[in-house]
């Protein structure tokens, strides 16, 4: 009897009877649950391709994303011009030398989505990771102390929740963008715009003030985080096991690392992995409205915003951008959705 | 019902004091002012249009003024960047628009996302299911930023049924509604599919099918009406969000809306502006915050308000 004809229950047993004997095992579970949804792991792909398209940036790319002959702008590629509407053909310069086209400048567009994973992706990640980072601590210590400081930092939480998330990231970029465009040597302000420079040294760019960024997503992205840590430490904290770690004396600090963390940090990854579209989707707002990155480092949001003000008479500007934050949504989305499902199998398909 | 109504307006008071004080604080505890440019102005000048403004007053000064002036003409200031136009004139012009954009998107994400929802849930694990969660997780993954231009160079450069850009025929309003509501629709849809799953399983869905009722009156009297409590909870800053202007939709389609208004004024420090669209927002918040508990208690008569 071959594979194929089994039913579906008769390959669940199969499974089941392979693993009899062992040790069940959360994450080994939660890893075979994951590699066998196939939308998960398509997107687990094109993050990773996404990522090494990042690191090797340099090697791939033709021309450098900073460079343009403005004689060369607004070239479309030979293979695209049928597709676009039958008008561009008869007034836009068409061309072979650049892939995707290039933009208003002359600058080639492939070379500038390649190096818009430099800020993209990073954005997405440390995002998550500050929000987790904040996000556990913050909610650790209100949940597990309780009483008095749990009521303080959580209406601190809810009054940060009230205001308008937009508002406050938009006034901080601004702040941030007045306070440390010209600074002197010895001041706090020269401290930071020495940090970023590094932060974009690591990046590989020349330029961009990833840091502030950085900054301004985590500081708007950890209060959700604190409020799923909090909820479910409440739940675990009146559980047998830590009871039993307290009576054999385990001090706070050992029982939040050692018993509380691995119990809680399944939903909480779950959780920042849905939220990395978010934060890409923050950065991609900001430097459509000029708050992000600072050009002509190329961000996805930038060249969005550059060529949706030529889009009649150049379409080609806008559309690989689109596209490409589009395809980086939609993979997060898949892997997040197929983590959650494979991590709390309960919670699946709810949003 | 009637003074619980009054009640929550009147709680609307403090609320919004305390909204303004801190948007006007924050606002300005940022650098820099309104006046500065490129090409910086002479100080005198910049000290005399601080004083025409009243911006060399303290901070609480300038905030009283302000306060008062709302409350006593209903003005809300001047606009630094523009001399003839005052915040007034900027809600009278572009309010409208942004307003009718964020109806029409909600309307569209009502439409498509609680259908979609129900079905979803309905027919779980089917076509139907996969199709609807298919269509979801697209409005999630495809942020307006990215569908806006899409739907253009598809509907409007390339098969030419529609306007590229603009405002005020029906034909123009297609577009940009769709790039606006596709994400809301995606959320409303998955929350509605979540929420009635949950629902259909209840126990009063059984006595309902067992006394006979037919499915369609036990799907939309009972497992409905229950099941869009949550869904109801986001509308209102949904509501409130979409009405008061969203900059990137207004900005790929040339729409004359709030949007812009509210990310310059922040950019160039035009205090006035940046205060009016957040109290504006506030208010529209606020009132749709109310409108959702109101309807509550029509969805669920279990929930009472005295």
């Amino acid at each position: 009897m071959t594979t194929e004809k089994l039913s579906v229950q008769e390959r669940a047993a199969i499974r089941l009877s392979e693993r009899m004997g062992k040790p069940a095992n959360l994450w080994l579970d939660a890893w075979q649950r994951l590699i066998r949804n196939r939308a998960a792991v398509l997107g687990g792909i094109i993050i990773l391709l996404l990522l090494t398209t990042m690191i090797l940036a340099p090697k791939i790319v033709p021309y450098g994303y900073r460079e343009g002959d403005s004689s060369e702008a607004y070239t479309v590629p030979n293979w695209l011009i049928k597709l676009l509407p039958s008008k561009v053909a008869t007034y836009a310069k068409t061309s072979d030398k650049f892939l995707f086209g290039s933009d208003y400048l002359g600058r080639d567009l492939f070379s500038r989505l390649i190096y818009g994973t430099r800020v993209s992706l990073p954005v997405g990640f440390m995002g998550a990771f500050t929000a987790l980072i904040i996000g556990l601590v913050y909610g650790c210590i209100s949940g597990y102390y309780g009483g008095r400081i749990d009521n303080t930092m959580m209406r601190i939480v809810d009054i940060m929740y009230a205001f308008p998330t937009m508002l406050l990231i938009i006034l901080m970029m601004a702040f941030f963008k007045s306070t440390f465009a010209k600074v002197s040597p010895g001041t706090i302000s020269y401290t930071f715009n020495q940090i970023n420079k590094v932060v974009d040294k690591i990046l590989g760019l020349q330029g961009g003030g990833m840091l502030f960024i950085f900054i301004g997503i985590g500081i708007t992205a950890w209060m959700g985080m604190a409020r799923l840590a909090r909820g479910q430490i409440l739940s675990l904290k009146e559980k047998e096991f830590i009871e039993a770690a307290h009576m054999i004396g385990a001090g706070d600090i050992r029982i939040i690392i050692r018993h509380i963390f691995p119990n809680i940090i399944g939903p909480c990854i779950v959780a920042e992995t849905l939220a990395i579209p978010n934060y890409i989707n923050t950065e991609v707002f900001l430097s459509f409205i000029g708050l992000g990155v600072d050009p002509p480092t190329p961000s996805w949001g930038a060249m969005i915003s550059e060529g949706a003000q030529s889009i009649r008479s150049y379409p080609h500007m806008v559309l690989f951008p689109a596209l490409i934050l589009a395809i980086t949504m939609f993979a997060f989305n898949f892997l997040g959705d197929g983590l959650r499902d494979a991590l709390d199998p309960k919670m699946k398909g709810t949003s | 019902m009637f003074r619980y109504v009054v009640r929550r307006l009147l709680w609307m008071v403090p609320v919004l004091l305390f909204i303004s004080i801190i948007t006007f604080s924050l606002a300005h505890a940022v650098p820099g002012g309104p006046f500065d440019r490129e090409k910086a102005l002479p100080p005198e000048i910049i000290a005399n249009l601080n004083k025409y403004y009243g911006l060399d007053q303290p901070v609480w000064k300038q905030y009283i003024d302000y306060m008062g002036r709302i409350i006593f003409h209903l003005d809300f200031g001047p606009v630094y960047s523009s001399r003839s136009r005052r915040v007034n004139d900027i809600f009278a012009d572009h309010l409208p628009v942004s307003a009718q954009l964020g109806v029409l998107a909600l309307l569209l994400a009502l439409g498509i996302g609680v259908p979609l929802g129900i079905l979803s849930a309905l027919k779980q694990n089917t076509m139907w299911d996969y199709l609807g969660m298919a269509v979801a997780i697209f409005g999630i993954s495809v942020p307006g930023v990215v569908l806006g231009p899409l739907l253009i160079v598809i509907f409007a450069l390339t098969l030419g049924w529609l306007p590229v850009a603009g405002w005020g025929t029906p034909a123009k309003m297609i577009l940009p509604s769709i790039a606006l509501g596709m994400r809301e629709s995606a959320i409303i849809a998955r929350l509605t599919r979540a929420s009635m799953l949950q629902v259909i399983r209840e126990d009063y869905i059984r006595t309902a099918r067992a006394k006979g009722l037919s499915e369609r009156v036990v799907m939309i009297r009972h497992a409905l009406k229950n099941a869009f409590i949550p869904v109801a909870t986001i509308l209102g800053p949904m509501f409130a969000i979409l009405v008061t202007g969203t900059f990137i939709v207004e900005q790929i389609f040339a729409i004359p809306g709030m949007g812009k208004y509210f990310i310059t004024s922040i950019t160039n420090r035009d205090y006035p502006v940046v205060m009016g669209t957040i109290l504006l927002y506030a208010v529209f918040l606020v009132i749709a915050n109310l409108a959702v508990d109101i309807t509550y208690a029509f969805l669920d008569p279990r929930i009472r308000y005295t």
